[in-house]
């Protein structure tokens, strides 16, 4: 979850002021920590879903590139959002076996509004859900790995 | 946007100091090293413990199988294997989920918007977040049921 100073991120980034995400694990596993399960609503069929986390403890590591890359100097973080997938577009189903993985999905519009702060004193709050753009969203089911 | 975005970054040297107000003392316990913030988590639990240590404190061992695995493709960004695929239509070539061995749910919606900070300064967004809700392989091959957020 990205914050910058101007609409799209500068070539060298050097725009970009916060990066909430959880950090990367050892395992190589991406920004990814376990949530409470009663968060997400989901309805794979319909490509409709709802996730809601209040005041979620996570890391601010202020860019991507730090993040990434490094030095990786990173302090305590709070989100909290709401999503919603609205579903209603096309239907696909999806079988890589590059990727080894398979899939049927619904695309749709997806919309946020959310706020962040930091131990620093940053706060942020974004506009109402409804100013917000999707560029690309879908829900569904898929396997993969030794389920694929 | 932000990730695919580096595709195309020419330069990845951040070119400006992290914003560090506040007091010099709280810098100093807060800018932990990456390796040290990271040593911290469930995630190192799993893979810094040998299976021996594991079979003597079955406690600890339960807490780290719970530990998923992440897929074994990605993206390349500058030079360096990311174990996730960049957001973008439903295809072959661009796996949701960033968790292997996983039979589930998933969501996923690259957002972006605007927002206005403390100040009331206008601020800009981009979120790319992901959930993955189901069963899942963990580290030490037991199989759970578990929800993940992808931030």
């Amino acid at each position: 979850m990205d914050i910058f100073t101007g609409p799209v991120p500068a070539p060298d980034f050097s725009n970009q002021i916060h990066d909430f995400n959880p950090g990367i694990a050892p395992s190589g596993l991406f920004w990814t920590v376990a949530v409470p399960r009663g968060s997400v609503e989901k309805h794979p069929g319909s490509g409709e879903a709802r996730w809601v986390l209040e005041n979620f403890a996570i890391r601010d590591f202020f860019s991507v590139v730090n993040s990434l890359f490094g030095p990786g100097d990173n302090i305590a973080a709070r989100v909290s959002f709401e999503m919603n997938w609205l579903g209603g577009g096309d239907r696909v189903a999806v079988r890589s076996l590059a990727n080894d993985f398979t899939g049927k999905f619904v695309t749709g519009p997806a919309a946020v509004e959310w706020s962040a702060s930091n131990s620093a004193g940053f706060t942020f709050e974004s506009a109402p859900a409804s100013t917000s753009e999707s560029h690309f969203a879908y829900v569904g089911k898929e396997r993969n790995g030794a389920f694929f | 946007m932000t990730l695919r975005s580096l595709l195309d970054a020419s330069d990845l040297t951040p070119t400006r100091r992290w914003p560090r107000p506040g007091h010099d003392h709280f810098w100093q316990r807060a800018a932990m090293s990456r390796r040290r913030f990271l040593g911290t988590t469930a995630g190192a639990t799993g893979l810094a413990l040998g299976a021996g240590m594991l079979a003597r404190y079955p406690a600890l061992a339960a807490r780290a199988s719970r530990v998923p695995k992440p897929i074994p493709g990605g993206t390349v960004l500058g030079g360096t294997l990311f174990h996730l695929f960049l957001p973008s239509d439903p295809g072959p070539g661009a796996d949701p989920s960033v968790i292997t061995d996983f039979n589930g749910a998933v969501g996923l919606a690259e957002i972006t918007g605007r927002g206005t900070d403390g100040d009331g300064d206008e601020l800009f967004f981009s979120v790319d977040n992901r959930f993955m809700q189901g069963e899942f392989i963990g580290l030490d091959g037991r199989h759970f049921n578990g929800t993940f957020g992808f931030f």
